[in-house]
């Protein structure tokens, strides 16, 4: 059964399945299994480097005691043999590090160092094995685990290439190159003899197999062990350790990269809630921001509306009062105007006085302006109604246009001599009398304001100032000049400083007036258009002139 | 045990990158925890600064309605309301002259032969011989509404300072005679004093007898009284010179020459021209009651037959 167990076994399982069974299960037939396959090159490299059958057996047994401790580490891309060659140079160095057998290697040397320079080809062998070793472990792990399975274990090469996991041909060259460098190796440490068939045959005769007593011995020893541990963490050790070099990679792979993928994705969309939330955030601000302004402006527009109501209210109430107020006296002043009793009222705005007083009146200020607006106490006086001021005051303006373009188109440019200061350059135009033509205007005028004012006294009140004797240069003042005879005027500028022109201007006959950019003068409109041109040929092209109505 | 190393290592590395990665997780979810939690604060607060917006919105909408309405009833200038409450209706300014005219409403032509007019346009006016003799005319009279008895009051008074001056003038008059200058001259002396005690007298009479504001007014309206008249009380020193020049055919004409000067500041005025006998300064007619006839026999020459002014 055992040996049909050996040849069935060994056609099916790999080295490495063999120490899975034995690292997980406890398999020992298993582990024996591999102490025979690989006992004989264990064996054989002791020897070869102990040259002591007893020191070989020993070694061989701690070599695969030590395997039986170690199985759970091997992985199914591990070279058994390699490790076992390897295991046993340690242990035989070991063995072989007493001084006794120290000197004895020396002593060996020198007779091998000697025989080196024989030709023959024995002691070429025989010089070649104390370096074999070291000749071995200068291969690749491949090459060196082809020739310990070819020589040492005297595996076909078809088991040699099931073992390197390559074909017969393939396991042939392997070989074929191992012994070749091998041989190389040799040839470069002076044994020039070491060719590929010398070296071959080193091999062949370093190679032996293990006495079945050994056998029986190792075997013995070591399935007597129990697995280091076939269970709990060694059991996970060893199949990671199990596990190939690409199943390594692609395990560590996946223990550095999915938790770190993962964990790196869970931070990532931690990042991206987190700027999710911070626009929320920022938006929420800014809403409320706009929202927060908008009610300290509303605050404010509400404080102010309030404010505004409170005086409306105090107005509204101060209104009330006054509309009572102004009623009494509204009475007081109608009993005023309506009594036959005349006391002057010292505690009222209004007097009353009879109306013939009238044409008593004397005005100290002129009744109407150059644009025909009636003075306020002239309303008064004559009792005008709103309606009547403006019919008076249209009536005026009118006149006073009317009359400024009659006077225009009679209106000419003179060279008469003219007696002026020192200084000046003068310009004079004359009017000749407007005769007819301007009383007739007057007389439209005094027939409509009678119309409007109906009261005699109250219309030559409002014309007064056309006949007064005042001589203020206004067209009103000048109407019944202009009607009577002819009129002159002149208009002087003195240029002495460009910047600073003074202006002088006479009504011949009447009165005159000075000016300065600072101090415009006052003419009609109808001598202006004669002046205006002729003083911007001098570069005096504004501030000299105040409009009739300014 | 290689792989066993490695596969440790890897762990290890792992848990050393997933504690990085996981303490960075924690950081940013304690920051977004944090956020949130303010975002949760701010929304609420929105919530409620709304509902605070949205009554505020409603109570400015209600006080601009109320505002709006309040307005509508206003109508009164309020510098106008002003012075109605303010009581004191003694005076109005005169830009509040229409205002209240137009308050008032009253129909004008109400009555045909008064009219009512504002205290401040009264002193706008000046009347048309307003004293004459020291006897104020029916106009002013009537403007002021003077009655019988103020107006007794107030012509003494007149009466009375002018007489005081008038015998001060007439103890002060300094004369000269004939000189290089003319035939004549006389010279009344201002009197400050006097002046200012006639004319406070004068003043007092009046607002005693008719108050302080018509008291104003008659001072506008007798100004031209007491400038010629009364000789302003003696405010202003007053010189008369007569004097011979030849007239166009060559013969000697007599002309005077009246001065009024108050003092150097405020420097003189006057009139001057041919004597004409029945044209006597007014100035001077209270001096010399007999015109220019009672001054020359005075001065004991002979008037001559001169032309009269008109020829």
């Amino acid at each position: 059964l055992s040996g049909s167990l050996w040849v069935s076994m060994n056609e099916r399982l790999t080295d490495f399945e063999l120490l899975r069974d034995f690292a997980r299960k406890g398999d020992q037939a298993a582990f024996a299994i591999a102490v025979r396959r690989h006992l004989d090159m264990v064996y054989a490299t002791a020897l070869r480097k102990t040259e002591d059958a007893g020191a070989a057996e020993e070694i061989s047994q701690n070599v695969f005691v030590a395997l039986a401790r170690k199985a759970w580490q091997f992985a199914a891309d591990d070279s058994l043999p390699a490790w076992l060659y390897r295991a046993t140079l340690l242990e035989a160095r070991d063995w072989l590090r007493g001084k006794l057998r120290r000197q004895r290697r020396e002593q060996i040397a020198v007779e091998l160092g000697t025989t080196m320079k024989t030709p023959e080809e024995e002691t070429a062998l025989r010089a070649l094995v104390p370096l074999l070793d070291e000749a071995l472990e200068s291969l690749r792990e491949k090459d060196r685990t082809a020739l310990l399975l070819r020589f040492y274990e005297s595996q076909s090469l078809r088991d040699v290439g099931l073992s390197l996991g390559v074909g017969e041909d393939a396991a042939q060259k392997r070989v074929n190159s191992a012994v070749e460098k091998l041989a190389q190796f040799f040839q470069r440490r002076g044994f020039r003899t070491a060719t590929i068939a010398v070296t071959a045959a080193a091999l062949q005769h370093t190679a032996a197999s293990a006495p079945a007593a050994v056998t029986a011995s190792v075997t013995q020893a070591v399935t007597q062990l129990a697995p280091a541990s076939a269970a709990g963490l060694t059991a996970v050790l060893s199949r990671f350790a199990g596990l190939t070099k690409v199943q390594t990679v692609a395990l560590c792979a996946v223990i550095v990269v999915a938790p770190s993928v993962w964990q790196w994705n869970v931070w990532q969309t931690a990042k991206s809630d987190a700027a999710r939330a911070r626009a929320q955030w920022e938006v929420r601000r800014t809403e409320l921001e706009t929202v927060r302004a908008d009610i300290e402006q509303l605050r404010m527009d509400s404080a102010r509306l309030n404010n505004s109501q409170a005086q409306q209210s105090d107005d509204q109430a101060r209104t009330e009062e006054a509309r009572s107020k102004l009623a009494t006296l509204k009475e007081r002043l109608r009993r005023l105007l309506a009594g036959s009793d005349s006391r002057w009222p010292d505690d009222l705005p209004f007097v009353r006085i009879p109306s013939w007083t009238v044409t008593n009146l004397n005005p100290q200020y002129a009744t109407f302006n150059g644009s025909g607006q009636l003075a306020p106490w002239v309303s008064e006086i004559l009792n005008l109604s709103p309606d009547q001021t403006e019919g008076v005051e249209q009536n005026l303006s009118q006149y006073l246009e009317s009359l400024n373009n009659l006077a225009a188109s009679r209106a000419y440019e003179t060279n008469s001599d003219v007696n002026f200061s020192k200084g000046f350059v003068t310009k004079s135009v004359a009017v000749p009398a407007l005769g007819d033509d301007g009383k007739q205007l007057k007389n439209n005028l005094i027939t409509n304001l009678q119309a409007i004012v109906n009261n005699p006294d109250g219309t030559a009140l409002i014309l007064s100032p056309l006949s007064s004797n005042n001589q203020w240069v206004s067209l009103e003042r000048m109407g019944d000049e202009l009607n009577r005879s002819t009129q002159q005027f002149t208009f002087g500028v003195n240029l002495d400083d460009p910047d600073d022109p003074r202006f002088s201007f006479t009504w011949h006959g009447h009165i005159g007036q000075s000016g300065s950019r600072t101090i415009p003068m006052r003419i009609p409109d109808f001598l202006r258009e004669h002046f205006d041109p002729w003083l911007r040929g001098f570069g005096v092209t504004n501030d000299v002139f105040k409009l009739p109505s300014s | 045990m290689k792989r066993v190393f490695l596969i440790t290592g890897s762990v290890l590395l792992t848990i050393l990158v997933s504690g990085m990665l996981n303490r960075e997780t924690r950081a940013v979810q304690a920051a977004d925890m944090t956020i949130r939690k303010q975002t949760r604060e701010i929304t609420e607060d929105l919530v409620r600064v709304e509902t605070e917006k949205t009554a505020l919105r409603e109570a400015a909408a209600e006080s601009r309605r109320q505002t709006a309405h309040d307005e509508s009833g206003m109508q009164f200038d309020p510098k106008f309301v002003d012075w109605l409450l303010a009581g004191n209706y003694a005076e109005v300014p005169r830009d509040l002259v229409p205002v209240l005219r137009a308050a008032l409403g009253f129909p004008w032509n109400d009555s045909p032969d008064a009219v009512l007019i504002s205290k401040a346009a009264l002193r706008d006016l000046t009347l048309r011989g307003p004293v004459r003799n020291d006897k104020l005319s029916p106009a002013v009279c009537a403007v002021l509404s003077i009655t019988p008895d103020e107006q007794v009051q107030l012509e003494s008074a007149m009466a009375q300072s002018r007489g005081q001056y008038l015998d001060w003038a007439r103890s002060n008059l300094q004369r000269e005679g004939a000189s290089t200058n003319g035939l004549l001259k006389y010279t009344i002396p201002a009197a400050l004093e006097l002046s200012v005690h006639l004319t406070n007298q004068l003043y007092a009479a009046f607002q005693n007898a008719v108050g302080a504001q018509r008291t104003e007014l008659l001072n506008g309206y007798t100004s031209d009284w007491l400038q010629f008249d009364a000789g302003t009380l003696g405010a202003i020193t007053i010189s008369l010179r007569v004097f011979q020049k030849p007239g166009a055919d060559g013969k000697p004409e007599l002309y005077y020459e009246v001065k009024r000067s108050r003092s150097a500041q405020y420097g003189e005025s006057g009139e001057s021209g041919r004597l004409v006998p029945a044209h006597l300064h007014p100035s001077l007619r209270d001096l010399f009651p007999g015109g220019w006839a009672e001054i020359f026999e005075h001065e004991g020459l002979e008037l001559p037959k001169l032309p009269d002014r008109n020829q």
